[in-house]
């Protein structure tokens, strides 16, 4: 048969509108031929995935641009009460790449981000921030190099400069900041009473570097609403710092000499009530200036985690 | 990702759950590419997770979750296909056949990240058509009334652009390799 039929009639089959001749054509088909059923793999892999691959190109998109069509809620978050009471827990999946939400209420927290740098390639080196990507100073994802592996997984974050394309006077920065955009609004009943807590932890690592140079990292949280975002005109950094609601920054880690072993940042903040968005920050930090300071040789971040939990109100 | 199990919950149905959370995507394009209604997918979704929770005592971490967890997906779109009493629909034997060479999660890992190239590289029509069919759910013809288009030609763009995206995706899978 040729692939034009069988096309035709995979097709058919993912618009569910198979005749019943034609069902037990293309049943006929697939039982017998291995190259079918390659092809219906190509075509219904596309079909499997294309919700969600839509739906994260559409969380680029920040606040102020509207939908080509208003999402209509999956069936994730309408889980039948009995099979859910069954079960016990609720679960609701919204991105599936990288970002998810995990509501298990017996355990009272949702895993808003856990990213090992799976899916992605490369951080976006712009000034803007986007729900579902890493933005920033200069960086990309990487596997193993320089001896150094990754602490979860194939990949890990190499930050590279600390500057990102188009900065004005990039020469002697010492700072490399990643930032990424969380929204809230899905969640905002479980802080609606001031009761959340964020936590947000990630591992750090660096290959040797010489003794007379040291670095500092450390994970940020900033709380903000829809209309206090950084724009594209704005330096992230300071935007955040001047306009958030509230803000965290983890203990500053010095990062030791040892590539074969991963340091643990972690922090957590109360979230105000009013809180829409999250956004948290790795930054690294070269402590001492050097003739080459923008540029960083051997400096990693890995499996970033982010969780929101229940905590009563304080009194 | 990898199946990390240091910061899993103690129990096995909650280490099976968070288990499944990660390894969602390729799981719902599994159940997806077998049961294309979306709705139903989405049945047989919650009724594998549910079952994957209770019998979560009997898988064994560190053994193949997706495998286990799409047998069990499998069983799940051929109990709703006979719940169905369809005639219009792939037979038993077809499914069976399907399952069987179900692609790696690193595979649909790697056809997700072309897809996302891919997207981009859609005319705006075909994205929006794409996005009205998938996000927005909406049949062909409440797709044709809110683009002004005949239910026919909706359905002519819509394969259209799924041809588009499995061939640039082919192109994309074959060039990284």
């Amino acid at each position: 048969m040729k692939h034009n039929e069988l096309d035709a009639l995979i097709e058919d089959c993912l618009e569910d509108r198979l005749s019943e001749p034609n069902a037990k054509k293309l049943s006929a088909l697939l039982e017998q031929s291995a190259d079918a059923r390659a092809r219906y793999w190509q075509t219904a892999s596309i079909h499997g995935l294309l919700e969600h691959t839509l739906q994260n190109a559409s969380m680029r998109v920040v606040t102020g641009r509207s939908l080509p069509v208003k999402t209509r809620s999956t069936r994730w978050f309408s889980w039948r009460p009995l099979a859910a009471a069954a079960a016990g827990l609720v679960i609701g999946l919204f991105s599936a790449s990288v970002v998810y939400a995990y509501v298990v209420p017996l355990a009272s927290s949702i895993i808003l981000l856990d990213d090992s740098f799976e899916g992605s390639t490369k951080v976006a080196s712009k000034v803007s921030l986007e729900a579902g990507v890493w933005r920033g100073d200069h960086a990309e994802v990487v596997g193993s190099e320089q001896d150094m592996k990754p602490e979860n997984g194939q990949r890990m974050l190499r930050f590279l400069r600390a500057d990102f394309q188009g900065k004005p006077r990039a020469a002697g920065g010492h700072i490399a900041d990643v930032y990424r955009l969380i929204d809230l609004r899905e969640h905002r009943h479980e802080f609606s009473n001031g009761g959340a807590v964020v936590q947000a932890s990630a591992s750090v690592n660096a290959v040797p570097f010489s003794d007379g140079e040291r670095f500092g990292c450390a994970i940020s949280l900033f709380a903000m609403d829809a209309d206090s975002l950084p724009d594209s005109t704005s330096y992230i950094g300071t935007a955040l710092e001047n306009e958030a609601n509230a803000m965290v920054r983890s203990n500053r880690t010095k990062l030791d000499r040892d590539p074969a072993r991963w340091q643990r940042l972690s922090t957590e903040m109360r979230l105000p009530p009013n809180t829409e968005f999250l956004v948290v920050r790795l930054h690294i930090n070269q402590l001492f200036e050097s003739t080459n300071a923008s540029v960083f040789t051997g400096s990693y971040a890995d499996d970033v985690r982010v969780t929101l939990s229940s905590r009563p109100p304080l009194p | 990702m990898t199946d990390d199990l240091r910061m899993m919950p103690a129990t096995p149905a909650e280490q099976v759950q968070l288990l499944f959370v990660r390894n969602e995507g390729a799981i719902r394009t599994f159940v997806r590419a077998l049961l294309p209604s979306l709705t139903d997918a989405d049945d047989v979704l919650q009724e594998t997770f549910l079952t994957v929770s209770r019998k979560a005592s009997s898988f064994e971490l560190e053994t193949n979750f997706v495998a286990w967890a799409c047998c069990i997906a499998r069983l799940k779109v051929l109990e709703s296909f006979r719940q169905q009493k369809r005639a219009n629909v792939l037979s038993e034997a077809a499914i069976i056949a399907l399952a069987e060479e179900t692609p790696a999660p690193e595979l649909i890992s790697l056809r997700e990240e072309a897809l996302n190239r891919c997207v981009e590289k859609l005319a705006p029509k075909s994205r929006d058509i794409l996005w009205r069919r998938y996000s927005g759910r909406q049949g062909s013809d409440e797709m044709a009334d809110g683009l002004g288009m005949t239910s026919t030609a909706v359905r002519v763009a819509l394969t259209k652009a799924r041809a588009f995206l499995r061939d640039c995706v082919s192109t994309e899978l074959k060039n990284a390799s």
